[in-house]
């Protein structure tokens, strides 16, 4: 029988990006490098029908929690965040307002009309397609009354690009730009 | 600088001399001095509690009254130190110290042995003519430290080798204290000081131990201390290594945590990890979700599968998600499109979802697999 449930999940914004159990030893305390060795897969099918978005988290931004299993966090896991009572909660409703991508700078903006957030909030950004070899991962954290995260980016070359933006209490979010 | 030890020998009609006398005092004190070093480690050998007492000033505020309860200490030169009567802490040996630190700082408490020239009984032999001590004190002093200064207690005078017990040579530690400056008085006594530094308990330098009655028995504590860990190598059952805690008499608990018999047969109540043996098989199972990697089993790590020195087999099917559909409508129907694993274990599993009301349509969501690992290690090659 289980009864426990690792859960991986962003350092810096605390989304939930996957799920296992493991019976034989349920309550091992292992860090996401022995868990997860080559990081996280995250895949989206949703979004835009027809585009399938695939990042790739590295473990070094990975923490593992284990918690009491509930078969929705297995099935479902990137429906949850962990609270900062080291719990399970569901996904705040909230979106990110904007997450734009130019050639030298990544933008995001949690709140509409570029409101300054009430509090601390933590932004991870990861940029995939184009001419990019590997990743780009950004993050950075709002503090309380600015309102934007701002990320200088080497001049990228012209292409199609998935950015996946997360940011803390807000709903992750995922842009499929094209520069030219 | 050593020299060789004299042992004073004696002849029919000798006239003693007091340099006679001391020599055979000496040679004996310098011997169990000897012993107490290499065959013992220093530290407390009984007692020598730091007792705190809670009072209260006459303003009303908390302070403790702290007492050394009696006991033995042997420090590092192998000289005995013996406490007989509680002593109490001198917040004026304190004061006088100047040491005072921050507040929350632990003030290290030490006892050091010392020889004092004993006072001379007014109508004894002797006391009329030169005036010459026939007596020497064992005496001891009870002192403080800076904070911080009890991580050299390693680095003290040592004797040399054919020395005897040296006199204020060594502090042995036996607690700390703090201090409140406002009321000049002590507030809190304890044996450590919270960085892992404690009192210290003598010990024993041996390469050999033999036990005379059939049975060798250490434990964490003394024998009517309940709950301590104890292991025992004995005769019984053909000879046997138990481990485990001990009840109130002493007796380690019955199933033991673990027992090794004379055959080689090793029974543990736990779990056992560690290295994986040639020729055994690992077992892991569970769940995994989308774009997670499944675990190996309990002690094999990802270099020895790397290293081709595990082979894995591994068996995964889609977890049907039941009753968690995209949306709040209930006639969606999930049928598995995708379950896979790639070189690195990930997991590839992907539900097609039908929603079979109008208007029909369906949605690709991430799933979740079940899965089951068998980790084979070949006899030639196990670590």
């Amino acid at each position: 029988m289980i009864d426990k449930i690792s859960l991986f999940h962003l350092k810096d914004t605390k989304h939930v990006i996957g799920a296992v159990t493991h019976t034989a030893d349920p309550d091992r305390k292992a860090s996401a490098a022995t868990l997860a060795p080559g990081g996280v897969l995250i895949r989206d099918f949703v979004t835009m029908p027809g585009t399938v978005f695939t990042f790739l988290v590295p473990p070094d931004e990975v923490d593992v929690i284990s918690v009491d299993f509930d078969e929705e966090l297995l099935l479902q896991p990137r429906r949850f965040v962990i609270g900062e009572d080291k719990k399970p909660a569901p996904q705040p409703t909230s979106a990110i307002n904007t997450a734009t991508l130019t050639a030298t700078k990544i933008t995001i903006t949690p709140n509409a009309g570029a409101v300054p957030v009430t509090e601390d909030t933590f932004v991870w950004v990861q940029v995939s397609g184009g001419s990019l070899t590997t990743p780009i991962i950004k993050s950075i954290k709002i503090e309380k009354g600015s309102a934007t995260a701002e990320f200088p980016l080497t001049r990228l070359t012209a292409g199609t690009y998935q950015m996946l933006a997360l940011a803390t209490g807000r709903l992750p979010r995922l842009e499929d730009q094209i520069l030219t | 600088m050593s020299s060789r030890i004299e042992r004073p020998v004696f002849y029919e009609g000798q006239i003693l001399g007091a340099a006679d006398l001391e020599a055979g005092s000496n040679y004996g004190r310098g011997q169990q001095a000897r012993h107490n070093r290499y065959l013992h480690t220093w530290g407390i050998a009984n007692g020598l509690e730091l007792d705190p007492k809670g009072e209260k000033t006459a303003d009303g505020k908390d302070f403790v009254r702290v007492t050394v309860k009696p006991g033995v200490a042997i420090d590092g030169t192998g000289r005995e130190i013996v406490v007989p009567e509680p002593e109490r802490l001198s917040d004026a040996e304190f004061i006088r110290l100047n040491i005072l630190q921050e507040d929350g700082a632990w003030y290290p408490v030490y006892l050091i042995g010392e020889d004092e020239t004993a006072p001379q009984p007014a109508f004894s032999i002797g006391a009329c003519n030169n005036g010459q001590p026939t007596r020497k004190l064992e005496a001891y002093e009870i002192t403080f430290g800076r904070p911080g200064d009890e991580q050299s207690l390693d680095e003290q005078r040592e004797a040399a080798v054919s020395d005897g017990p040296l006199d204020r040579a060594w502090r042995v530690l036996l607690g700390f204290v703090q201090w409140d400056k406002t009321i000049n008085n002590f507030i809190v006594a304890r044996d450590d000081n919270t960085k892992g530094i404690s009192r210290r308990y003598a010990g024993v330098q041996a390469d050999e131990v033999n036990a005379r009655g059939g049975t060798l028995t250490l434990r964490g504590r003394p024998r009517d201390q309940a709950g301590a860990p104890a292991v025992i190598i004995g005769e019984a059952n053909g000879g046997e290594l138990r481990f485990g805690l001990q009840d109130a008499k002493g007796n380690i608990s019955d199933p033991p945590l673990f027992i090794v018999t004379s055959k080689g047969d090793l029974t543990a109540a736990g779990k056992i990890t560690g290295s994986v043996q040639p020729g055994s098989v690992q077992l892991q199972s569970g769940a995994a979700s989308d774009g997670t990697i499944i675990p190996l089993p309990p002690g094999i790590t990802e270099k020895q599968v790397a290293d081709d020195q595990v082979k894995l087999h591994i068996q995964i099917t889609a977890r049907i998600p039941g009753g968690f559909q995209p949306d709040n409508s209930p006639d969606w129907v999930a049928v598995p499109l995708e379950c896979k694993l790639d070189a690195s274990r990930r997991v590839f599993c992907l539900f097609r979802w039908f929603r079979l009301s109008t208007p029909a349509t369906f949605q690709d969501l991430p799933g979740a697999c079940n899965y089951t690992v068998v980790a084979s290690v070949p006899a030639a090659t196990g670590s």
